[in-house]
C-alpha cells in the first residue's frame, strides 16, 4: 500500500514541493503572533473552583496581583531618614500616575488611626507637606510609633525599619508586564542617587520573568540543539545530506507545530519552550532511518528512484512504529488538568507525527533532486562482533551469556532498594522556585519572607454582612488565629481597623457589639481605598489576607493544612444575646461558655506573642475582670489614676462650657482621686439655669449620666489595663499584643455576648443565629492543588502511556509474556529518573513532567530494536548465544549512538535560564543511557534465563 | 464718517474696558451666590454609585449658617442615623457617634478625604469658599455660560492643583474639572438650577472620580433659605440631640 502511496505522492511531488514552500512562508508568519504565558494561574481550568475563588478575589479585591516593591536603606537608622521619606513619598505619589496602577499603599500614604486630643485621626501615616517641616525627633517619634504598630510592621515595614515596602495593585485588564517595567522604571529614576534601593517582587513581576525567560530560553536553546545535533550527526554520516536533511525535517517540524499553536492561540509556556529541544533530539530519527537505508541501498547499483523506494518500503514500518511509540508516550500528557502540559502533550505528538511524515514524504523527494551520493565506509556487523570494538557491550554480552540470572537479581535488587526513594518524591510549580538563587526575582521574594511575613498570599473569603458585629467578631476571630498559625503571618482584615477605631474611641481593642457602632466606626475610614484590599463595596463578604512565611513547598502545604483545620475548628454559626434578657442558669451558662472562649483567645494571643504562661495565671485573670464587671472598679496605679483624673476634669471642664454651668470636684489625694466613689461625691451647682429651660435641663441630665456612665467604663478600661500589665509585665509582652487581651478581656463586660454553635447551650438560646461561610483561597492553595494535579497527572499519564506500549508491544509480539517483559527496562527506567529526583530534590514540575513520557515513548524503541535484534539473530545463525552476542553488540551498538545522540540534545537544556529545563536536560540525557543500558542487558538476559521466553516464535 | 467711526470704536473700547469681568471678579460672584442666603436648611439624599454599578444612598439633612457653620445630620441609614458632622470653621470639625453617644474631634487636615465613603471630600461638604485656596486666573466667556479657571495658591493643601468651572450667566456653578498633576480626576456636574425665593441653586450635583470610575449624586429634597437658624445649632450640644 505504501508502495501505492508513494507513486500517487510523487506524481505530484512538484505541487506538493510548492505547497511545502507555502507553508513555511505561511508558518513564519504565524508564528510572529505567538504569545507567551507565565501564570501559572492560566494553566488551570477556570471553572476549578480554587482557581475561581483565586480569580474571583483578586478582581474584587485586586489582591492577586500586586506588585511588592522592597524599598532598602542604606543607613542604620532605616527608611526612617527626612531624605529617605521624602523619597518614598515622592515615589509613591509618580507611581500612582502610571497609567495601569490603580492603587499605592506605602509607609507615606498609608491608612492611620490614632488618638488626638478630645478626637481621632484618620489619615495618612505620613503626610507629604509636613515631611519638610519634621525636625530629627519628630521623625525618631514616628519610627517608635510605627515599629510599635502591628499594623505596619512586616507590613508596610521591616522590623528593624531598614525595609519599607510599597504595594502597588496594578487595575483590572491592565497590561501587567507594561505597568512593572514602568514601575521599575519610575523607580530606577527616582531612587538614583537616593541612598535607596529596590527590589520588585510579587506575582506580575514573576509573570513578567517568567515570560522573558521563557522566551529568552526558546531563541537560545533551539539554535543550541540544532548545533550540537548537526555535529552528531555529522560524526554519523559525515555527508552534508547527512547533516542537513534530518535538521530540516525538524526545523520544519518545529516551525509548523509552534505556526499552528500561534493559529490556536495557544501561548508557549515554560513547558511548550521545551518542545524545539525534544523535537530536535528525538525527531532527527526518523529521517535518520531513512537517509541510512538510502545510503544502503545507494552502494547497490539501482536507479536514484529505486534507491529511494526501497529506502522507504524498507524501513517506513519501523519509523512509524518509533514514531507511534514516541507519540503514545507524549499524548497521555494530554490527559493533565494543567494546560501547559495537556499543550505539550498535543504540540508534541504532533510535531513527531510532522516529523514522521517529512521524514517519508519530504526527505526522499529532496533526495531525488540531489545526485545519488554513497555514505563513508561504516562498521561491519563482523567488525561490531570482534572484540577488538567497544568494552562496555563485549562486558555486557558476557554478563548475559554468563551470569543472566544474576543480572535480573541485580536489577531487581537496585528496585527494592530505589522503590522507597519515590516516597519522597515532590511536584512544585511555584514559579519562583523556577529561577535561579541569583535571579533578582528569588533576591525580591526572599526579602518578603525574611522581612514582609512572606511571599504567597493566602485568604480566608468571610460571606456576610460585613457590619454585622457577629460576622465583623468571627472576622477577628479568624484574624488572630491564622496570625497564631506558626508558618503564617501579616494576618490582616478590615475587622483589625475596626478594632483599633473602637480602640481610640472606647480604649478597647475589640469589635464593637451593635451593627449601630460598627457602622458609625465605619464612617470614619468609609472611602479609603486602603480598605478596597479587605471588603467589598457592597459590605457583603470580606477577607482576612495573610502570607505564609516560605517559599518551601512543604510549608506551603504545612500552611494549607493549618488554615483548613482551622477554619473546620471555629464554629461558623452565631448568636448575639443580652446578658440581662436571660434567664440566671442561662446566663451563668453563657457566662462561663466565655469565660473559657476568652480563656482560649488569650492563649492564642500568648501564642502569637511567642511566651508561654501558666493556664491558671490566664484563668485567674480572667476570673478578676469578671468579677470587675459585677463589683465595679479597683485600685488604679498611680501612673493610670492620673490618667483618669486628667480625664475626668477636662470632661467637667466641657461640661461646664456647653451648659454654663458648674460641677463641684472635690480635690483628693491619693487613691482616693480617682477611686469610683468620686463620681458620686461630684454635684452640679447652679441648678436654677436648668429650670429655666426644660430642653436643656433634660439634655444636661442625659449628658450628665452618660458622663458618669463613660467615666465608669473609662475607669474599668484602665483597672482592665492594669490587670492585664501586672499580669504579664514579667513576660516581656509586646504592647501590641496587651492591648488585644485587654480588648479580648473588655468583653467580659459588655452586656452583648456574641456566641458560637461551640456553646452546648446554643440551640436553646432564643436569639437569631447567623451562619457564616467562609472558603480558604490564595496562592496557597492554588499552589498546593496545582502540586497535587501534577502529581495525579504524572501517575495517570505513565500508566496510560505504559498501557498502550504495551498493548502496540502485545500487538507487535503476539505474546502476552513478552509484552509484559518488554515493559520493565522502561519501568525500571522510569523508577531510576524518580528516585534521581527524589534523592536530589528534583521536583516534578510542568516541564520534567514530561522526562517520563520521553524515556517511555523513546525508550520502548530500544526495547523494540534489541528484539528485533534477537530475532534477526536467531534467523541469521539458528544460535540462542549468537543471537544474544548480535543484539547486544551489533543492535545495542546502533542503540547506543542513538541514545547518544539523543542525550546530546538534552544536554542543551543546561544553558537554559530556568531550573526545570536544566533539570530535565541532565535527567532526560542520564535517564536515557538507564533505558537502553536496561533494554541491552535485561532483554537478553530473560531470553538467556527463561526458555518460556521465547524470541523464536515473535511475529514482528 | 470717519471721525464718527473713530467715536464709535473709542467708545466701545473703554466701555468695554470699564465693564471686563475679571476671573477674580467672578470668582467672587461664585461665593457670593453660594453664600448669599442668611442660613439654609437643606434635606438631602446622597447616593453613591460604584463602577459595578452597585448604589448606596444616605439621607440627611445640612444646616448652613453663613460660609463657615455647617452641620451635615444623616437620617438613614440606620447604622448611621443621627451621626452628625460639624464644621465651624476652616480646620475645626466634630463628629457625633449617636451608638456611642460620643462627640469627637476630628483632625483638621483630613480635609482632602472622602466624606463619608462619597466622591465628595470632607472641605467640598463643608466649606464653599475658594478664594483661601484658589486664585482665578483665566476667563472665558461663552454666549450663555462663562469658564473660569481656579490655580492652587502656593501652600494651599487642597487637593486639586487646578479647577476649570463653568457657570452660569448667574454665577451658579454648572460644571467642575478638578486637575491634578494636570489630569482631571473629578468632574462635577451640577444641575437642576432653579430658583428658589430670591436664591438660585443646583439641586443636583453629581461628582464623578475619574480615577476610581465611581460618582456621587447629591439630590436636594426640601430647601429652605433664611429660616433663621440658631448658633446653638452650631454647637456639641445640638449633634446630639
Amino acid at each position: 500500500m505504501i508502495k501505492r502511496i508513494i507513486e500517487f505522492y510523487w506524481r505530484f511531488r512538484y505541487v506538493c514541493i510548492l505547497l511545502m514552500v507555502v507553508l513555511v512562508t505561511t508558518s513564519v508568519v504565524c508564528i510572529k503572533d505567538l504569545v507567551v504565558e507565565g501564570d501559572i494561574l492560566e494553566y488551570m481550568p477556570p471553572e476549578h473552583k480554587d482557581v475561581r475563588l483565586f480569580k474571583e478575589i483578586g478582581n474584587k479585591y485586586l489582591s492577586n496581583y500586586f506588585i511588592m516593591l522592597s524599598i532598602e536603606a542604606a543607613v542604620d537608622n532605616g527608611v526612617f531618614e527626612k531624605d529617605y521619606l521624602k523619597s518614598i513619598a515622592k515615589l509613591t505619589k509618580a507611581l500612582r500616575d502610571i497609567e495601569g496602577v490603580s492603587s499605592v499603599i506605602s509607609i507615606t500614604n498609608i491608612m492611620d488611626i490614632k488618638k488626638i486630643e478630645d478626637g481621632i485621626e484618620v489619615s495618612s501615616l505620613i503626610e507629604e507637606e509636613e515631611i519638610e517641616r519634621m525636625s530629627d525627633f519628630d521623625i525618631l517619634q514616628l519610627k517608635e510609633y510605627v515599629l510599635n504598630n502591628e499594623r505596619y510592621v512586616n507590613h508596610i515595614v521591616s522590623s528593624n525599619g531598614r525595609y519599607s515596602q510599597i504595594i502597588i495593585r496594578p487595575s483590572q485588564g491592565s497590561d501587567r508586564a507594561k505597568v512593572v517595567n514602568m514601575v521599575e522604571e519610575v523607580c530606577n529614576n527616582l531612587l538614583k542617587d537616593t541612598g535607596l534601593k529596590f527590589y520588585a517582587g510579587g506575582w506580575p513581576v514573576a509573570i513578567r520573568d517568567t515570560n522573558n525567560a521563557t522566551m529568552g530560553d526558546l531563541k537560545k536553546l533551539t539554535p543550541i540543539v540544532i548545533i550540537i545535533s548537526m555535529i552528531v550527526l555529522f560524526l554519523g554520516f559525515r555527508t552534508v545530506r547527512g547533516v542537513v536533511l534530518p535538521i530540516f525535517v525538524v526545523i520544519v517540524a518545529n516551525l509548523f507545530t509552534f505556526a499552528i499553536m500561534a493559529l490556536l492561540k495557544k501561548p508557549v509556556t515554560l513547558g511548550t519552550s521545551a518542545i524545539p529541544v525534544i523535537l530536535v533530539s528525538t525527531g532527527t530519527a526518523y529521517a535518520i532511518h531513512i537517509i541510512n537505508q538510502y545510503y544502503f541501498h545507494a552502494s547497490k547499483s539501482l536507479s536514484k528512484g529505486e534507491v529511494i523506494l526501497h529506502a522507504i518500503t524498507d524501513k517506513w514500518k519501523a519509523v512509524f512504529l518509533s514514531a507511534l511509540t514516541t507519540m503514545a508516550g507524549f499524548v497521555t500528557l494530554m490527559t493533565a488538568t494543567l494546560t501547559t502540559v495537556v499543550d505539550l502533550g498535543f504540540f508534541m505528538t504532533l510535531g513527531i507525527f510532522l516529523s514522521f511524515l517529512l521524514a517519508i514524504f519530504i526527505v526522499p523527494l529532496i533526495l531525488y533532486m540531489l545526485p545519488i551520493k554513497q555514505a563513508r565506509k561504516v562498521l561491519s556487523e563482523e567488525e561490531a562482533l570482534s572484540y577488538t570494538h567497544g568494552i562496555f557491550l563485549p562486558i555486557a554480552e558476557k554478563f548475559v551469556l554468563f551470569h543472566s540470572k544474576k543480572v535480573i537479581l541485580g536489577f531487581g535488587v537496585l528496585t527494592i532498594i530505589l522503590i522507597p526513594t519515590l516516597f519522597n518524591l515532590t511536584a512544585d510549580v511555584n514559579p519562583i522556585n523556577y529561577f535561579k538563587e541569583d535571579a533578582a526575582i528569588r533576591k525580591s521574594e526572599q526579602l518578603l519572607v525574611d522581612h514582609f511575613g512572606g511571599a504567597v498570599p493566602v485568604f480566608v473569603l468571610v460571606k456576610g454582612d460585613v457590619k454585622d458585629p457577629r460576622v465583623m467578631y468571627f472576622t477577628e476571630y479568624v484574624e488572630r488565629e491564622v496570625e497564631a498559625i506558626e508558618n503564617i503571618g501579616s494576618a490582616q482584615s478590615v475587622a483589625s481597623i475596626i478594632a483599633d477605631l473602637n480602640y481610640n474611641l472606647i480604649n478597647y481593642y475589640n469589635i464593637p457589639d451593635t451593627a449601630g457602632k460598627i457602622g458609625n466606626l465605619w464612617f470614619f475610614v468609609e472611602g479609603n481605598e486602603y480598605l478596597n484590599q479587605y471588603v467589598t463595596q457592597e459590605m457583603d463578604e470580606s477577607i482576612v489576607l495573610a502570607r505564609i512565611e516560605s517559599l518551601q513547598k512543604s510549608q506551603v502545604t504545612y500552611a494549607n493544612r493549618a488554615m483548613r483545620e482551622l477554619l473546620s475548628k471555629i464554629p461558623s454559626e452565631y448568636k448575639i444575646v443580652d446578658k440581662r434578657e436571660l434567664s440566671i442558669g442561662e446566663r451563668n451558662g453563657v457566662i462561663e461558655y466565655q469565660k473559657s472562649h476568652i480563656l482560649k483567645r488569650i492563649q492564642t494571643e500568648l501564642s502569637i506573642a511567642r511566651v508561654k504562661v501558666d493556664e491558671k495565671v490566664v484563668k485567674d485573670l480572667v476570673e478578676k475582670v469578671v468579677m470587675l464587671g459585677k463589683v465595679e472598679g479597683g485600685s488604679l496605679p498611680y501612673e493610670l489614676c492620673l490618667q483618669f483624673h486628667n480625664e475626668l476634669k477636662s470632661r467637667i471642664k466641657k461640661i461646664r462650657s456647653d451648659f454654663g454651668i458648674d460641677v463641684i470636684l472635690e480635690e483628693q489625694d491619693g487613691d482616693e482621686m480617682c477611686a469610683l466613689d468620686v463620681l458620686n461625691r461630684l454635684s452640679l451647682v447652679s441648678e436654677k439655669v436648668l429650670l429655666e429651660d426644660d430642653e436643656v435641663e433634660e439634655q444636661l441630665k442625659t449628658e450628665w449620666n452618660e458622663f458618669k456612665d463613660s467615666m465608669k467604663s473609662y475607669h474599668s478600661s484602665l483597672y482592665l489595663k492594669h490587670l492585664v500589665n501586672s499580669t504579664f509585665s514579667s513576660y516581656g509582652i509586646k504592647s501590641s499584643s496587651l492591648k488585644h487581651m485587654e480588648g479580648l478581656l473588655g468583653l467580659l463586660l459588655n452586656d452583648n455576648i456574641i456566641i458560637g454553635s461551640d456553646y452546648e447551650g446554643f440551640s436553646s438560646l432564643r436569639d437569631e443565629s447567623l451562619k457564616i461561610v467562609t472558603e480558604y483561597g490564595g496562592l496557597g492553595p492554588i499552589l498546593a492543588m496545582l502540586d497535587e494535579n501534577l502529581m495525579k497527572n504524572q501517575i495517570t499519564s505513565i500508566i496510560i502511556a505504559l498501557l498502550l506500549v504495551f498493548v502496540l508491544m502485545f500487538y507487535l509480539t503476539r505474546s502476552f509474556l513478552i509484552g509484559l517483559v518488554s515493559m520493565i527496562p522502561i519501568c525500571f527506567t522510569l523508577l531510576v529518573d524518580f528516585s534521581i529526583m527524589s534523592i536530589f530534590g528534583i521536583a516534578i514540575d510542568d516541564v520534567t513532567i514530561v522526562i517520563a513520557s520521553i524515556l517511555i515513548g523513546v525508550g520502548i524503541d530500544y526495547t523494540i530494536h534489541i528484539i528485533t535484534g534477537l530475532k534477526l539473530g536467531y534467523e541469521k545463525y539458528s544460535d540462542d548465544d549468537k543471537a544474544i552476542s548480535f543484539a547486544i553488540r551489533v543492535i545495542g551498538r546502533a542503540v547506543f549512538l542513538n541514545t547518544f545522540a539523543v542525550a546530546l540534545g538534552f544536554i542543551a537544556l543546561l544553558f537554559g535560564d530556568f531550573l526545570p529545563l536544566r533539570s530535565m536536560g541532565i535527567l532526560t540525557a542520564v535517564t536515557m543511557f538507564i533505558a537502553a543500558f536496561s533494554a541491552v542487558i535485561l532483554i537478553p538476559s530473560f531470553v538467556k534465563s527463561y526458555k518460556k521466553f521465547n524470541i523464536k516464535e515473535v511475529k514482528l | 464718517m470717519r471721525r464718527f467711526c473713530f467715536f464709535i470704536c473709542v467708545f466701545l473700547v473703554s466701555s468695554l474696558t470699564l465693564n471686563a469681568e475679571t476671573a477674580q471678579d467672578v470668582l467672587k460672584k461664585i461665593e457670593a451666590r453660594q453664600n448669599e442666603a442668611m442660613d439654609a436648611e437643606i434635606q438631602v439624599r446622597i447616593t453613591t454609585i460604584e463602577k459595578n454599578g452597585t448604589k448606596k444612598v444616605r439621607e440627611g439633612v445640612i444646616y448652613q449658617k453663613g460660609e463657615d457653620k455647617r452641620v451635615f445630620k444623616f437620617t438613614s441609614p440606620a447604622d448611621i442615623k443621627g451621626l452628625s458632622v460639624l464644621s465651624t470653621g476652616k480646620d475645626t470639625k466634630y463628629i457625633y457617634l449617636p451608638e456611642f453617644k460620643k462627640v469627637r474631634r476630628i483632625a483638621g487636615h483630613i480635609k482632602n478625604q472622602s466624606f463619608g465613603g462619597t466622591d465628595f471630600t470632607n472641605d467640598e461638604i463643608s466649606s464653599t469658599r475658594y478664594s483661601d485656596d484658589y486664585e482665578a486666573v483665566e476667563l472665558r466667556e461663552g454666549p450663555d455660560t462663562k469658564v473660569i479657571t481656579l490655580k492652587k495658591r502656593e501652600g494651599s493643601d487642597r487637593e486639586y492643583d487646578k479647577i476649570v468651572a463653568e457657570v452660569t450667566s448667574d454665577y451658579v456653578i454648572k460644571r467642575a474639572e478638578m486637575y491634578k498633576n494636570n489630569k482631571v480626576i473629578k468632574v462635577l456636574d451640577v444641575t437642576n438650577i432653579n430658583k428658589h425665593g430670591k436664591y438660585i441653586i443646583g439641586e443636583k450635583m453629581i461628582m464623578r472620580d475619574l480615577t476610581k470610575n465611581r460618582s456621587t449624586e447629591m439630590e436636594m429634597i426640601k430647601i429652605e433659605f433664611d429660616k433663621g437658624l440658631s448658633d446653638e445649632i452650631f454647637s456639641e450640644r445640638f449633634l446630639k440631640k
